[in-house]
């Protein structure tokens, strides 16, 4: 589904990643993790298309196509779903309008007619029933006054509406405490099948009890320095990261 | 003096017509002031940033009969049935397209004068002796409404008054001169909608007088969309008594140059004041906003936001006083700017002011301006929204805020259907 091939990028002349290799394939979860500075949201905003990265060597393919070349609203519609990590507050954009928008501008794209009112918020409230979501955020303003923990579920609401193929969930557990991780985590759950595919990109090991990974990466200075399966996850909670580091220089 | 501040004197004072005595007095005393007042230029500090060279050199004739014959409600806007229609053209009332209510009283500005219902009003809170448009207006202007809500009356439709603006081949020019008056107790909510829809260049010089008598609440919606060949001066003088309510928004779409002055005076205690602005402007179009919240006594509130989205080679500027004199004590009143520039050509002037020898109020003000906030795009098209679309979203809601204040359903539909 996703391959990342060498794939090098820098901001304003700063090299951050310095050649990725990763296959992502339907139903699997990934994790990425890794010391702050290492790279993981450069990764996540070069994923989404973020215009003040520049990609300077390697690929990605994305479903047989060359991702880089397409616009962020293109690789949104082809399926990728960023949830950001700081999610952005939007005054005077409904929550509810934000989605209709995005929902049936991805529809345009794919071909298929626009879902009316009516259609559309049968949809909503049918998700957000799923993922026990209090309807009346979706009338206000996009993340407008919201606290941390309603962003963050917010993002999962939109992916559940949005059906991505790949998600991509840049920290989506910082700053949550365990309740709202939970919540945040089980919406993942209910969203996870064998056509789609998750990049979950964390600091802590935490949200990983709760979406369980088929693999765990270690990013470290641009580069993924080790992979393995979740139980790789568990060591680096124990033993922090100098040890992988030590390992990969040697 | 120069050749211009002549001509505007020429061509307006070419006609005339009776005068009560009161009337007369006023007149006089206006041509009186004009011996001295010059058509400002930008070295006059409240002219600034609105040159008024461009309308120098232009060969303007005033514009005194009906020439046109032909007139045809085309221009109405939809959901105008619901509406008491009022239609004016170049200043003057035209009573075959226009439906008069019954509970309050319309008459031409004429009229009014004939009858005496201008003694006491007319020019009594004008400022004859500093502008020289005013004092244009109040010397020579005979063409207007003359508008009276009475005491305890609340009118029972919104009041929709379409301005319109006609050229011919030559640039016309007219003043025009309203009066309007809310009696103790009454209620409306009016709606000037000005178009000129063949785009002809025209000046125009509005002066309108407003009087908000104890305990009436007003409510003034207007939209200007004359186009990019017409250069508009409106004056707006507003006194509210005890317990009124007065509110204006104001959404400005397109103009060669157009230059609105409201000056509110809050004379009366626990008095309500609103002042909204929306300029959305693109091309060579440019809007001046000149406002004034004048708190004259204690325990009342003003609140004002003007906003503008300004693209391409478009100009804004906004200029808002807020006084709360000594007397006006526990006043409340807020003022903000707000602006979103879209092209690196387009440019916004704005300043705040808050003059306060009262020591026991509330006041704020502030202005900003900046660009599409960036990252709100990026995550729009991060979901499949198109830049494009993501801009309008973004340009939509915060126009929205002052759409929303917009008072009567006819005017919003208008908007709607245009942007």
């Amino acid at each position: 589904m996703l391959s990342i091939k060498n794939l090098h990028a820098k901001i304003d002349q700063k090299d951050i990643l310095k050649g990725i290799n990763l296959e992502i394939k339907p139903g699997e979860v990934h994790a990425i993790m890794g010391p702050n500075g290492s790279g993981k949201s450069t990764l996540a905003s070069v994923l989404a298309g973020k215009e003040q990265y520049e990609v300077t060597d390697g690929t990605v393919t994305f479903l047989e196509k060359n991702l880089l070349e397409l616009a962020p609203e293109e690789r949104a519609a082809e399926g990728i779903f960023l949830a950001f990590q700081h999610p952005i507050e939007i005054p005077g954009v409904t929550t509810t309008n934000f989605l209709k928008t995005a929902l049936n501008e991805i529809r345009k794209y794919r071909g298929l007619d626009p879902l009316d009112a009516v259609q559309f918020l049968k949809l909503l409230k049918e998700k957000a029933k799923t993922l026990q979501m209090d309807e009346n955020l979706m009338k206000r303003s996009l993340n407008e006054g919201f606290s941390g923990g309603e962003k963050k579920r917010n993002e999962v609401f939109q992916m559940a509406m949005l059906e991505p193929r790949l998600a991509v969930l840049d920290e989506t557990d910082s700053g949550l405490d365990i309740d709202a991780l939970r919540i945040v985590a089980e919406g993942v759950n209910k969203l996870k099948n064998s056509q789609n595919a998750f990049l979950v990109i964390t600091h802590f090991q935490r949200i990983l009890d709760y979406i369980e990974p088929d693999f765990v990466h270690v990013l470290c200075d641009g580069k993924i320095i080790k992979s393995g399966g979740k139980e790789l996850a568990l060591e680096l909670e124990e033993k922090g990261y100098d040890w992988v580091k030590a390992e990969a220089t040697v | 003096m120069t050749d211009t501040d002549k001509s505007f004197k020429h061509i307006f004072s070419s006609v005339t017509s009776p005068n009560t005595a009161y009337v007369q007095k006023m007149r006089e005393s206006a041509v009186e002031s004009l011996t001295t007042l010059e058509l400002p230029t930008n070295k006059h500090e409240e002219w600034k940033y609105t040159s008024l060279k461009k309308i120098q050199n232009a060969d303007y004739q005033f514009y005194t009969k009906k020439e046109f014959d032909n007139l045809s409600a085309s221009f109405l806007p939809k959901g105008a049935e619901d509406c008491y229609v009022l239609v004016v053209v170049n200043g003057i009332l035209e009573l075959s397209l226009s439906e008069i209510p019954q509970e309050i009283s319309i008459l031409s500005l004429q009229e009014a004068n004939e009858k005496g219902f201008l003694d006491n009003y007319f020019s009594a809170i004008t400022n004859d002796k500093n502008e020289f448009f005013t004092a244009l207006n109040t010397a020579y202007a005979n063409n207007g409404l003359y508008i009276c809500i009475p005491k305890n009356v609340v009118l029972q439709k919104d009041l929709l008054i379409c301005q319109i603006s006609k050229g011919s081949e030559q640039a016309l020019a007219f003043q025009q001169r309203n009066l309007l008056i809310a009696e103790a107790n009454s209620q409306a909510k009016i709606g000037f909608l000005y178009l000129n829809p063949e785009e002809k260049e025209v000046f125009s010089n509005e002066v309108t007088e407003i009087f908000v008598a104890a305990n009436a609440s007003l409510s003034l919606n207007n939209i200007q969309n004359e186009g990019e060949k017409n250069t508009k001066i409106s004056t707006i003088y507003a006194k509210q008594e005890r317990q009124s309510k007065l509110a204006f928004t104001t959404i400005s779409l397109s103009g060669h140059i157009v230059r609105n002055n409201l000056n509110i005076c809050i004379s009366g205690e626990y008095s309500e004041s609103y002042m909204n602005g929306l300029s959305l402007l693109k091309s060579n179009t440019h809007v001046d906003h000149h406002t004034l919240a004048d708190h004259q006594s204690p325990n009342s509130y003003s609140s004002e936001l003007y906003k503008g989205v300004f693209d391409e080679n478009s100009t804004g500027v906004f200029n808002g006083k807020i006084y709360v004199r000594q007397a006006a004590q526990k006043t409340n009143a807020y003022q903000q700017n707000r602006n979103i520039l879209l092209s690196e050509q387009a440019s916004i002037y704005t300043k705040p002011q808050l003059e306060i020898w009262a020591d026991d109020v509330k006041c704020s003000h502030g202005a900003t301006t900046g660009k599409l906030d960036e990252s709100a795009i990026f995550y729009m098209r991060a979901r499949g929204i198109s830049e494009t679309e993501a801009k309008k979203l973004l340009l939509r809601a915060f126009a929205q805020e002052i759409i929303d204040k917009l008072d009567m359903e006819v005017l919003k539909n208008y908007l709607e259907d245009l942007i």
